[in-house]
């Protein structure tokens, strides 16, 4: 978040008196409509409009044309015929989270991305914003929010006003932006909406589950039993698994198409950057979870990294056993086809610290062999220096 | 989680109001040997604008938001790197300094702390041992972007001295002003030592 969202939303506070709320009914939003010159809707496209100009230049913005293209092959899918009314964009987040904003900007994060499994998971993802989209219900909640308080109306107006807020993790948290803050029955209607068009595309429903329950155990390793995920915030993210069981039994026979092939080809160059951004959230009982649930289902290619980055979870979190837990995963990586050059250095600092002198030294020289010109290469020529003046 | 951005400006607006009713109290750092709070001794060929708080210092030449240098000394075993808040229970996974971290993990917390505060695609480069006086340290450059997309440059002095963390971060527009200072600064956390 920035100094303007500051900045616009004093100037909303101001303009609050002047935007009043519309009772008109909702227009019939068919695809390539837009809303009538001078209505509160138009205005708040104009809002959207802003934002997704400044979303546009935002260093956060993945601008990589294969990942957005699939992404976006993704979008039309379930969007079908409001595909033209959709722009998509892929926001560097580590956190769980999409959100589709009336004007047609679909924002995905990176953080979604690196937790689905299959395109089935991002096609409902995605389904479920176009839902809300198709449905109106960004304008719904903000004519009912402008009735009930001026001092809400004034965040979303701010909120939406700005596209780093949009893009900033906690942007639309903090402001309370219209984006995220739909009622219970507008989750559940979006939810349903997005579960039709994937099953309407021949992707496998179960997918929807399994996302949902991934996400559930995800909050669970919250202790204050905050959400972990913005994505699901209002109604509990356990109601809304129940009722997506409930929708899977009722559609009896359905089709099992999950693409996950394609899915892992779109995201593999980014997975080692993800991770780092997932780690550097410092939030490491979730990414143990996530990492580890991601290495149950990776491909073989996939497992020495995931291994790493799992080691470096309980590194880095430090507390009573998981310099041993972390100890473990290394090993594993390294026992792996490809593993990160990285791992053969924490395997070796974690032999030292076992008192492994002569296995931790014979680790640490593969690293610098493998490492080439290791940015770190006189920290752990210093640590070989000290294993061999200690040697027995 | 997280502090929001917004936060994290207002809390920026607290200090320059504190700044400006007196609570930290501001000096001009002339060039030469110059001192600063923690025992810290540095040589200067530049001059500055000097804003002491109570456990860490801020130096600047062309004001807060085009150059920075944070003089943070002592920070203690299980307290956030930047001196923000203690960790209590429920932030288990602040970025805090622990006795005995290594050069990696040190850097780690300080790019993690730079995150807290709203900076994004963080990239470091060049860790590397350094000396602060007679104290084994080290040394890097970093890159970040706000979320709005000014570029930043910097570069970090840091060691860990008995149980306690001192480090020197100097951060500048990647536009001009790095550039026009990096020379100097690089110098002047060649030359940061103790004086005890």
């Amino acid at each position: 978040m920035t100094a303007r969202w500051c900045i616009a939303f004093l100037l909303a506070l101001l303009l609050v008196p002047i935007a009043r709320a519309s009772d008109a009914p909702l227009r019939v939003a068919t695809p390539g409509s837009r809303p009538a010159p001078g209505s509160d809707e138009a205005a708040l496209w104009y809002a959207m409009d802003n934002a997704e100009r400044e979303l546009q230049l935002s260093p956060q913005l993945v601008r990589d044309a294969a990942l957005n293209t699939y992404v976006r092959g993704v979008a039309c899918k379930v969007a079908a015929d409001y595909c033209a009314d959709m722009r998509v964009y892929i926001v560097e987040q580590p956190w769980f989270n999409a959100m589709m904003a009336p004007n047609g900007m679909l924002i995905v994060w990176t953080g979604a991305l690196l937790r689905a499994r299959n395109e089935a998971e991002l096609a409902f993802v995605i389904g479920h914003e176009v839902g809300h989209y198709r449905a109106q219900h960004v304008i719904q909640q903000w004519r009912h929010s402008k009735s009930v308080s001026a001092w809400t109306s004034a965040f979303e107006v701010a909120g939406t006003g700005a596209g780093a807020a949009i893009a900033n993790p906690l942007g639309s948290l903090a402001s309370g932006a219209a984006l995220s803050s739909f009622s219970r029955e507008q989750e559940g209607e979006a939810d349903r909406l997005g579960f039709a068009a994937m099953v309407a595309h021949g992707y496998d429903p179960q997918a929807a589950v399994e996302l949902w329950a991934r996400i559930l155990r995800e909050e669970d390793t919250k202790a204050n039993g905050k959400s972990a995920s913005l994505f699901s915030s209002h109604p509990p993210t356990r109601e809304r698994l129940d009722a997506m069981r409930a929708a899977v039994a009722a559609l009896g026979a359905h089709a099992d198409e999950r693409d996950v092939a394609a899915y892992r080809a779109a995201i593999h160059p980014f997975l080692q950057h993800w991770l780092d951004a997932e780690l550097a959230r410092r939030q490491y009982a979730a990414s143990i979870l996530v990492i580890s649930e991601l290495l149950a289902d990776a491909a073989p290619e996939d497992k020495a990294l995931l291994s790493f980055y799992l080691g470096e979870a309980y590194r880095r979190r430090a507390n009573a056993g998981d310099r041993e837990e972390s100890a473990r995963w290394y090993a594993q990586a390294i026992a792996l086809p490809d593993p990160p050059v990285a791992a053969w250095r924490e395997h070796g600092m974690a032999l030292r610290d076992a008192g492994q002198r002569e296995a931790a030294a014979d680790a640490l020289h593969r690293y610098l062999e493998l490492a080439g010109d290791a940015p770190d290469r006189a920290f752990v020529e210093h640590d070989l220096a000290e294993l061999q003046e200690h040697a027995p | 989680m997280k502090r929001s951005g917004c936060v994290a400006r207002m809390f920026a607006l607290l200090m320059a109001i504190a700044v400006l009713a007196g609570c930290a109290d501001e000096r001009l750092v002339q060039p030469g040997v110059a001192s600063a709070n923690g025992g810290i001794v540095i040589d200067t060929s530049l001059a500055w604008s000097r804003f002491v708080f109570p456990r860490y210092e801020i130096w600047t030449i062309d004001g807060i938001p085009l150059n920075r240098l944070y003089i943070v000394p002592a920070v203690k075993s299980g307290e956030h790197v930047f001196l923000e808040h203690r960790a209590r229970a429920d932030q288990a996974d602040a970025p805090t300094f622990h006795a005995g971290m290594r050069a990696e993990e040190i850097r780690d917390i300080v790019l993690d702390a730079l995150t807290e505060t709203g900076a994004v695609n963080i990239q470091s480069e060049g860790l590397r041992p350094a000396r602060f006086g007679t104290v084994d340290g080290l040394r890097f450059e970093f890159r970040a972007s706000t979320v709005a997309g000014l570029r930043y440059r910097g570069m970090v002095l840091a060691a860990a001295r008995g149980d306690q963390l001192t480090f020197l971060l100097w951060m500048a527009p990647a536009e001009y002003y790095y550039d026009r200072d990096a020379g100097s600064v690089d110098r002047l956390l060649d030359s940061a030592r103790f004086d005890r």
